[in-house]
């Protein structure tokens, strides 16, 4: 049988500039980054050439924010012939993006706004991932969001409609495992169900990453250390899904490098013991 | 409701115009308005985060408060419309020199336009510099329609005020800046990893506009004719010249005449 997804990579960060000189002077040992994909379309630059220095010594895959694939503005052509140019250079493993929309009317709000789950919404954005596919020659992973709000004129959960979309499609899941307790938490359902409610065969990466609780909800902030039960849950995922590649985002309060590496060790030994429950 | 039209209302929310939102969002948990309010104010925030990422000079001028005001204003009169964040701040100058309350104070349009200058090269197109060697083994009959091809960083910036030395200068140190008895021409450019900039004179200002406008080394002789001797104005010419292969302004040097082979 042939598997949808690539081999899994291990275990990897988000490259950060924050982190360029460490990284260079230490090359520490992890498997692979991942890139965010708008911060090197530019001409040049001193980002850029860390970027390609980096390159050349550790797997990467590409990340974008800004595909808005959700959208009903036209797909930015603009944006995918930038991503394009920039997965020639990097050679990316893989490219992803998430299962959102972020703008309208040509204004852009540069956030990760949230879709309706409808079966309306899973025809669109089926359709525009092809498109992407088509136009960069290989499948794109979609990765599910945080939200703060749901709509009422949902007609089916998160999970049945993150599944819909990437059957119709045929496209792969980046399943961020924080972002599933954070709306788990925020619109009171149960995270278990999620893992039981997409489709294994086309999850191909996990998202780690921590966030802030302001008690009536939860903002997915990327500023803080991974708590407790989202490495419960990531337990769990492992369970279900196996060896998945996984890294850990930090987007904002950023700490030394060696931090980082820390806090992906537990990550690897918290996979490990979930493996180890898979096979017995 | 179509999917376009949640977006449309979702959207006049998050810009604070009229919408219907409340109604759309689901009931349960936390109450409608603090969980839409989440993305309203995330934008603001951000794009503000944004600005004092790009502008931190004038920040540290306008003091945190004035700033903040700034970012307000002028995210009502632009909401983004470019994909990436790293654009959004490219019409602040602009705004500064023509709305109502700011453009009052012209430097502060000044300081927006060379600290943007500064962020545009810093990302341009890598091009290694050409060198005063290059200029060294040029045959003689090369010179006259020598013509200059700079680096895709290279900025030039007119003020009025003298704002340069606050684009490097302590934030602790920022002051109003004084206005200049004339006005200068601020080249900038990237040789290598570092950004540089500086005042022009005032006749190194006009050969290295006209030249970057495709001028060849005669012509830029004659515009220095009104002032100098046609020796002084030669040897000045290519004075400036190798000064601008020496800071790494240049990326070729383009000519007619075959390439002498001694
Ligand atoms: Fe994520």
């Amino acid at each position: 049988m042939t598997s949808l997804t690539a081999a899994p990579l291990g275990f990897g960060l988000g490259l950060r500039s924050d982190h360029y000189a460490a990284i260079l002077e230490r090359r520490p040992r992890l498997d692979w980054f991942e890139i965010l994909s708008e911060n090197y379309m530019v001409g040049g630059g001193p980002p850029l050439a860390n970027l390609l220095c980096i390159r050349a010594d550790y797997p990467m895959v590409m990340h974008g924010v800004s595909l808005s694939i959700g959208a009903s503005d036209p797909l930015d052509e603009n944006y995918l012939n930038e991503l394009k140019k920039l997965s020639d250079i990097i050679e990316p493993k893989w490219i992803s993006d998430h299962l959102c929309w972020t703008g309208y009317g040509g204004v852009n709000l540069h956030d990760l706004m949230p879709l309706p789950a409808t079966e309306e919404a899973v025809r669109h954005v089926a359709e525009r991932v092809r498109r992407v596919q088509d136009r960069l020659g290989r499948r794109l992973l979609l990765e599910n969001v945080s939200s703060y709000v749901a709509y009422a004129q949902a007609e089916m959960p998160e999970w049945q409609f993150l599944g819909a979309v990437a059957e119709q499609a045929d496209c792969l899941i980046l399943l961020d495992i924080n972002n599933i307790y954070v709306s788990a938490f925020n619109h009171d359902f149960n995270a278990l169900d999620y893992l039981d409610g997409v489709p294994a065969a086309r999850i191909q990466q996990f998202h780690l990453a921590g966030h802030r609780n302001y008690q009536s909800h939860i903002i997915d902030t990327h500023d803080q250390l991974i708590i407790d039960p989202v490495f419960e849950l990531y337990g769990e995922a492992v369970r279900r899904f196996g060896p998945i590649s996984t890294m850990i985002e930090r987007d904002d309060n950023i700490p030394p490098l060696q931090e980082l590496l820390d806090e992906l060790d537990r990550v690897r030994g918290v996979a490990a013991s979930a493996v180890r429950n898979r096979a017995a | 409701m179509r999917l376009a039209d949640l977006q449309r209302q979702f959207t006049a929310y998050v810009l604070r115009r009229p919408n219907r939102m409340l109604d759309l969002v689901a009931e349960g948990g936390a109450p409608a308005d603090l969980r839409l309010g989440v993305y309203a104010h995330a934008y603001g925030a951000r794009l503000a985060e944004v600005l004092a990422n790009d502008y931190p000079q004038l920040r540290s001028l306008l003091g945190e408060a004035e700033f903040e005001r700034l970012a307000l204003a002028y995210l009502a009169q632009h909401p983004s419309d470019c994909f990436n964040a790293r654009w959004f701040g490219r019409h602040l100058a602009g705004f500064l020199a023509s709305a109502q309350g700011w453009c009052e104070r012209p430097e502060l349009a000044e300081l927006a336009a060379l600290i943007w200058a500064v962020g545009e090269a810093f990302d341009a197109a890598d091009v290694v510099p050409a060198t005063p060697a290059d200029a060294g083994s040029l045959p003689q009959a090369a010179w006259l329609n020598l013509r200059l091809e700079f680096l895709p960083s290279l900025r030039l910036v007119a003020t009025r005020w003298d704002v340069a030395p606050l684009v490097r200068a302590a934030a602790e140190a920022m002051a109003r800046p004084r206005r200049l008895p004339e006005p200068v021409l601020v080249a900038v450019w990237r040789p290598h990893w570092e950004v540089e900039f500086r005042v022009l004179d005032p006749d190194e200002a006009v050969l290295l506009r006209a030249a970057g406008e495709g001028a060849e080394f005669g012509d830029l002789c004659q515009l220095l004719l009104s002032s100098a001797g046609e020796t002084a104005a030669i040897a000045r010419a290519v004075g400036l010249i190798r000064l601008w292969l020496e800071q790494g302004l240049i990326a070729r040097l383009e000519h007619a005449a075959p390439l002498s082979t001694g």
